[in-house]
């Protein structure tokens, strides 16, 4: 169960647009150990998605390198699979065939991918849905049917993209719960990106503080807390708030960095002498 | 596009010059002006194929051709099945016009040659009679294509 199992070594990403270069990720470096429970949060926007995107393999680092066992992720990897926000099932096909979908793929017997997928819902309490369309279901059981698909091609990493916040309060603690039950059974790697402290701080074995763009590690919180959780412990309470700190310091520099710009904006259209003073004495304090 | 917006009928004194005025003109016209209607439709149907469900071949690394089978096709189908319902509605507009235009023998120069004699009892017998089929197999026949690719949705 020990030893590490991905790697980030300084991934860096860069986005070109028409004149325009968007600096996503700084040199972000990680490691994950086997089976371990990572949650990756940060300011929204800070490109929390597109790093999790590189470790799924479908987009690129512009320099550094994700790597799982030691070796690098090119492109999607056999052993690693995605949940995602917005469920992405095709509404064509029935919730077993949905599951079934990666073994399709991989070209596994029909027989043999149907027991497989009715097992994995049997896994996520979806039995009696099998053959329903995603359009009968609720939210909340989309996204079952979304981790279902997710686990029924045996991954060892199983990446989660605000795997929960599509989906109403009390139906996503439940589905957490249920998520944690799967990860202490299958013994599977999990990373989740989130928004949601709480959740992180619940479901995490760490937590990794992402800072504004370009993103870099800010900090990283290791929760030694026994599962399951109770979020009124005074531990859970100490490492929300610590977070919750470190994020909002992260987004009060970037609203100064903002601030500043406009005011040099101001600035090359009027006359410095002329201006607000107190709109100097902000440029001077932080320049 | 310029093509998708002309009037398909423009073409028609072109390709009569060119194939002479019979069955090989109208069949012409008529596959021209069934093209657009499909051509369009479709492009739609893959603009509206979300960019997750591309992610999700990819992760599970579908290939090419299985992307295509398995993803493009079925989100496309009801898309292809209404250009195709429209087509076929456009197409007799065209087969009528062309008929009475041409002169071909068909349901057009009848109804034409009908009201020219005075006899248009026959005429509007025949425009009833194109009415019957085109609502009968725009009904049974599309619509139930229709529903049947969009059972899901």
């Amino acid at each position: 169960m020990m030893g590490t199992h991905m790697e980030l070594d300084s991934v860096t990403k860069f986005y070109e647009s028409q004149e325009k270069q968007l600096h996503a990720l700084h040199e972000v470096s990680f490691g994950i150990e086997r089976g371990e429970f990572v949650c990756i949060v940060g300011p929204s926007g800070c490109g929390k998605s597109t790093l999790l995107k590189i470790m799924a393999g479908l987009d690129q680092p512009s320099s550094g390198e994700v790597r799982i066992h030691g070796g690098p992720v090119r492109g999607p990897h056999s052993k690693i699979s995605m949940v995602f926000q917005a469920f992405a099932l095709f509404p064509w096909r029935t919730v077993l065939e949905n599951v079934a979908f990666g073994l399709e793929v991989r070209k596994v017997p029909k027989r043999a991918r149907q027991e497989i997928a009715t097992q994995y819902l049997d896994m996520v309490g979806l039995s009696a849905y099998e053959h329903m369309y995603p359009k009968q279901l609720s939210g909340g059981m989309k996204q079952r049917v979304g981790i279902a698909r997710a686990l029924a091609v045996d991954p060892e990493v199983v990446l989660m993209d605000e795997a929960f916040s599509a989906i109403d309060e009390v139906t996503a603690e439940i589905l957490r719960e249920e998520v944690q039950e799967i990860h202490k059974e299958t013994g599977k790697t999990f990373v989740l990106v989130t928004h949601n402290l709480s959740e992180a701080i619940e479901l995490a074995d760490k937590v990794v503080v992402l800072s504004s763009r370009p993103a870099k590690v800010k900090k990283i919180f290791p929760v030694g807390l026994e599962r399951p959780r109770d979020r009124t412990h005074s531990v859970f309470i100490h490492i929300h708030k610590d977070i919750l700190h470190l994020l909002k310091e992260e987004l009060e520099s970037t609203l100064i960095r903002h601030k500043l710009k406009s005011v040099k904006e101001l600035q090359s259209l009027h006359d410095m002498e002329h201006s607000d003073k107190s709109t100097a004495l902000c440029l001077q304090q932080v320049t | 596009m310029l093509f998708g917006a002309l009037p398909d009928l423009s073409f028609l004194p072109l390709l009569v010059l060119w194939f002479g005025p019979g069955a090989v003109a109208a069949v012409v016209m008529a596959s021209v002006a069934a093209f657009f209607p499909i051509y369009f439709t479709v492009r739609e149907g893959t603009r509206n194929i979300p960019r997750e469900l591309y992610d999700v071949t990819a992760i599970f690394k579908s290939g090419r051709l299985s992307t295509f089978r398995k993803m493009v096709l079925p989100a496309i189908s009801p898309y292809m099945f209404s250009g195709l319902r429209l087509a076929y509605d456009f197409d007799w507009e065209i087969i009528i016009a062309i008929e009475i235009a041409t002169r071909v023998a068909g349901i057009g120069s009848f109804i034409e040659g009908s009201v020219s004699t005075g006899s248009l009892e026959s005429g509007f017998a025949a425009i009833l009679a194109i009415a019957l089929v085109a609502v009968v197999v725009d009904r049974v026949f599309f619509g139930t294509l229709e529903s049947w690719a969009r059972k899901w949705s």
